[in-house]
């Protein structure tokens, strides 16, 4: 009795947090905010949802390859949203006007005034 | 019970064309990475409600190719746009 609850109650949060998400890439003002959104999509929502299946159904053929996608969706999904808010800023893409701070511009400049310090790049 | 997964698909089907629209207008090329991004997060989520729902292995295959493309497109996509080049050292 208590697993069906547990599991009805992943599936409202998954669908809620995926929802939400696409309704957050439609608004924000912001590559940047709408990354974010998208990102929130890729982990919670999916997150919450798989965990719904194996609750529900136990551990059969299906429910141990959805553990598999969670574990890879975990570990992918915040290096993707990293990597391409990176590509945007470096490529230019402004932010919004109503932005409070921005530190990675002072990091840049930094770099520009130091190329000898540049990070090292891997991949 | 698994019927509440059908009607999940339904609900998260409505999601996509709030994507679709962010997809066509833009502005900049980052915003449609990120509505791709978004609708194949979405997709692997109907195709996992949808194994849920027929219990079903199939789709859960499926499911778990395309998160694996959906990851390595993005970080291509977006290494193209910071460098020019896919395959610069």
């Amino acid at each position: 009795m208590i697993l069906p609850a547990l599991a009805f109650f992943f599936l409202a949060v998954g669908i809620f947090f995926t929802f939400t998400g696409a309704l957050g890439v439609f608004r924000f003002p912001d590559v940047y905010n709408r990354i974010h959104a998208a990102t929130k999509t890729g982990t919670l929502g999916l997150l919450s949802i798989l965990v719904s299946g194996v609750l529900l159904l136990g551990l059969d053929t299906v429910t141990i390859k959805a553990l598999a996608i969670l574990v890879f969706l975990m570990l992918t999904t915040p290096v993707a949203g990293h990597v391409l808010a990176r590509a945007a800023y470096r490529t230019g893409v402004v932010l919004t006007d109503r932005t409070l701070r921005d530190e990675f511009r002072h990091v840049l400049e930094l770099e520009e005034e130091e190329p000898d310090h540049e990070e090292p790049e891997g991949g | 019970m698994t019927l509440m997964y059908g009607y999940a698909m339904i609900v998260i089907s409505g999601a996509l064309p709030l994507l679709l629209y962010r997809f066509l207008r833009g502005p900049s090329v980052p915003d449609r990475v990120v509505a791709l991004e978004a609708v194949v997060a979405l997709v692997v989520a109907l195709l996992v409600l949808n194994a849920y729902f027929l219990d079903s292995s199939l789709y859960i295959d499926a499911a778990l190719v395309l998160s694996i493309f959906g990851f390595i497109s993005t970080v291509a996509i977006a290494k193209y746009l910071e460098r020019g080049d896919l395959f610069a050292s």
